[in-house]
């Protein structure tokens, strides 16, 4: 091999490369699909409520991360991405979801999440070990309780009806691990700050990376709190109690599974079937045009 | 002080010695903790028992007599979907249910339930079944993780681990990735060493060194935003995340190597060579075109080919930029997935020892048997290099 044979063929590959960047895109608007990985709650949810247990389309973008599924929409105005309520930004729109075809839809709102009008709602839930002792089961009512529940409102996720604290206050020092869903971070976040300015000697420590860390870390026992935006399997429960550990489920919180477009998106509504249409492995929807309410709204853009 | 220091000689040159030999014992450690972790997957058997269940009376009419088979050390999956067949096709005698809300996980036990016409005898219809149509437990599913397209480790239908797409992708980025990098860090190394002199080339070669000490996350972070929306500017395209945005960022994270390395091995060229070139009244292009670049042609391959294990185990930064879309690429406007990436994004919360964990790992298998395999080449090439200098 020497450099006098291998330095034209480089170059005219590279030429080649170069003159096939120029070439445009198609004259239809193809939906950029935007996915979660394969593992997270949210995926779950959105697979078994939409898609009806079927698989998803294999060129969709799996983000690792609830709000890299907003940002990227936001950059990308064909996109579609499904995540948590709490995360939209300027760039965003929800869309209305629709249960059925001709009707207009529902906005996902805090006050819609907590009626159960949005038609994607669901449970976000912490486990235990066991019942809850000491600092977390104080911790646990505080969640529960009408603060926990305004910050919960306050994130843009959907309130419970509020309890009151039976437990005592945590006496001393204590410090205790959540770990778990990154739909519920945000919200998490914002509980354990409260809870720490209110309660300085409770040292809350908390970590994300998803539903199934959570859960994970439930079965070995090694973490206190376990946030997880989707219900632990029966497998995997069984397999807590191998281990000598009893989780016990709490729901904490209502989170409205929002679908995101970008801001400039002519569409408001959509039904579930066709988001089954344009996610599902066998649906038929592909590109903007397809969808009832694209087209229209391009040519008449203010409502 | 002097008497001090020898007596302290031999435990620091056992110390030394240590630190060498710590390097293979941690290599080895980890090739130990990956095997143990994927390795089940390579070797396990299927194997079942019949069990005699109880079935509540008062269900299905033909639900009289019914055994169930304990299936132990499910190698995985995709059994399922052919275990359910076999026993169907079978099911002269009866039919199987079960199945339906359950995940199977290596080594996990799980009851598949045969309902048999009334009147057979259990043990001689399940006896029947099982032997007129094995579980079949060839290789099938160490040969489907090789071949398969269908990437699909949780799905609720039939679970799928076909590495094939994970390995287009990765080689098609790397590809990519070299093909940018090659002419630029071949250049740049060319620059550096024949070129330029002084401060210059001080500036320059500290600068891509510094180039070398940017975070992968925040090359991930320069492809997700900036190169996202100029690929999109540019191409007219609605999706910037792609196999180019990967190539580039890839390109530009590999490259700050290959300019180092093939920067030393242009050095290496014998100052001599330089001079006969310039004797024979060769301009200094036809020096670096006709004498250097042949001389330190070896020492620039290996220089490429640890680019390329640096571009095939770059994670977080393809991750990021690459769309990561299961989908075999046909222009550069295609997403692709790695498999690094596929390991970053999904191991985090499969389920430990499951099916879909323990294949994540045969996935680092792969992946270190290929930087293994170019990195050696890479060492060979440069042996042969040093070789032949000295010869």
């Amino acid at each position: 091999m020497s450099f006098r044979h291998v330095m034209p063929v480089v170059a005219v590959l590279f030429t080649s490369l170069l003159v096939s960047c120029t070439g445009s895109g198609g004259g239809e608007d193809v939906i950029v699909l935007i996915n979660r990985q394969n593992s997270s709650g949210t995926y779950k949810y959105f697979q078994k409520r939409v898609l009806d247990d079927n698989d998803f389309k294999s060129n969709t973008k799996d983000q690792s991360g609830s709000q890299a599924v907003v940002d990227l929409v936001g950059n990308m105005p064909k996109a579609i991405g499904y995540s948590g309520m709490g995360y939209k930004t300027d760039k965003v729109k929800f869309l209305r979801i629709a249960a059925e075809k001709g009707s207009s839809g529902v906005l996902p709102s805090v006050a819609s999440t907590k009626d159960g009008s949005y038609p994607l709602t669901r449970p976000l839930q912490v486990y235990t070990k066991g019942q809850p002792q000491g600092a977390v089961a104080h911790y646990l009512q505080w969640i529960l309780s009408a603060e926990g529940q305004e910050i919960v409102a306050a994130e843009g996720y959907g309130p419970l009806p509020p309890k009151p604290i039976t437990a005592p206050p945590p006496a001393g020092d204590a410090a205790f691990q959540v770990t778990g869903s990154d739909t519920m971070l945000q919200l998490a976040q914002a509980w354990a700050a409260a809870y720490s300015e209110k309660f300085p000697d409770v040292k809350v420590q908390l970590t994300g990376g998803g539903s199934g860390v959570g859960i994970a870390g439930m079965i070995d026992g090694s973490v206190d709190i376990a946030n997880a935006s989707r219900k632990m399997k029966s497998t995997e429960i069984a397999k807590a109690k191998q281990n000598g550990v009893d989780p016990k489920e709490f729901e904490v919180a209502k989170d409205a599974l929002s679908v995101y477009v970008h801001k400039d998106n002519p569409l408001d509504t959509i039904t579930i079937a066709d988001l089954a249409q344009i996610y599902g492995e066998d649906g038929k929807i592909s590109t903007w045009q397809q969808i009832d309410g694209y087209s229209k709204g391009n040519e008449d853009p203010a409502p | 002080m002097s008497r001090l220091a020898d007596r302290f000689e031999p435990g620091f040159e056992w110390l030394i010695r240590l630190s060498g030999w710590s390097a293979i014992f941690f290599v080895f450690c980890i090739f130990i903790f990956i095997f143990k972790e994927g390795g089940p997957y390579l070797w396990n058997e299927l194997q079942y028992e019949s069990v005699e269940k109880e079935y509540p009376a008062g269900g299905d009419a033909a639900a009289e007599v019914l055994p169930a088979v304990k299936l132990t050390e499910l190698p995985y999956e995709v059994v399922e979907e052919r275990l359910l067949e076999d026993l169907n096709e079978a099911g002269a005698e009866g039919r199987i249910e079960g199945f339906r809300d359950v995940r199977l996980e290596i080594g996990e036990r799980v009851e598949v339930v045969v309902y048999l016409e009334p009147g057979t005898d259990p043990e001689k219809g399940l006896a029947q079944i099982l032997e007129a149509h094995p579980l079949r437990q060839d290789s099938s599913h160490i040969t489907e993780f090789f071949t398969g397209m269908e990437w699909k480790p949780e799905s609720e239908k039939v679970r799928k681990f076909g590495i094939v797409k994970l390995l287009i992708g990765t080689l098609s980025v790397t590809f990519l990735a070299i093909f940018f990098a090659v002419p630029f860090s071949l250049g740049a190394a060319v620059y550096i060493s024949e070129f330029c002199t002084g401060k210059v080339r001080e500036v320059l070669k500290i600068l891509i060194e510094l180039l070398a000490a940017i975070p992968s996350v925040v090359w991930g972070f320069i492809g997700y935003t900036i190169l996202n929306t100029t690929i999109m500017s540019v191409t007219g395209r609605d999706d910037g995340l792609n196999l180019l945005n990967g190539g580039i960022v890839l390109a530009l994270m590999s490259a700050p190597i290959m300019v180092s390395l093939a920067e030393d091995a242009l050095k290496a060229v014998p100052d001599s060579y330089r001079e006969a070139a310039l004797a024979l009244g060769a301009s200094r292009w036809q020096t670096v075109y006709k004498v250097l670049l042949p001389a330190a042609k070896n020492g620039i391959l290996a220089a490429v080919l640890l680019g390329v294990g640096r571009a095939i185990g770059e994670t977080m930064a393809v991750l990021m930029v690459t769309g990561h879309s299961l989908v075999i690429p046909g222009s550069l406007f295609d997403s692709v997935r790695t498999m690094t990436a596929t390991i970053a994004a999904e191991l985090g919360e499969a389920v430990r020892g499951g099916g879909h964990y323990r294949s994540l790992f045969l996935i680092g298998i792969v992946l270190m048997l290929i930087t293994m395999t170019v990195n050696l080449i890479a060492d060979l090439v440069v042996k042969g290099f040093r070789g032949r200098e000295h010869a």
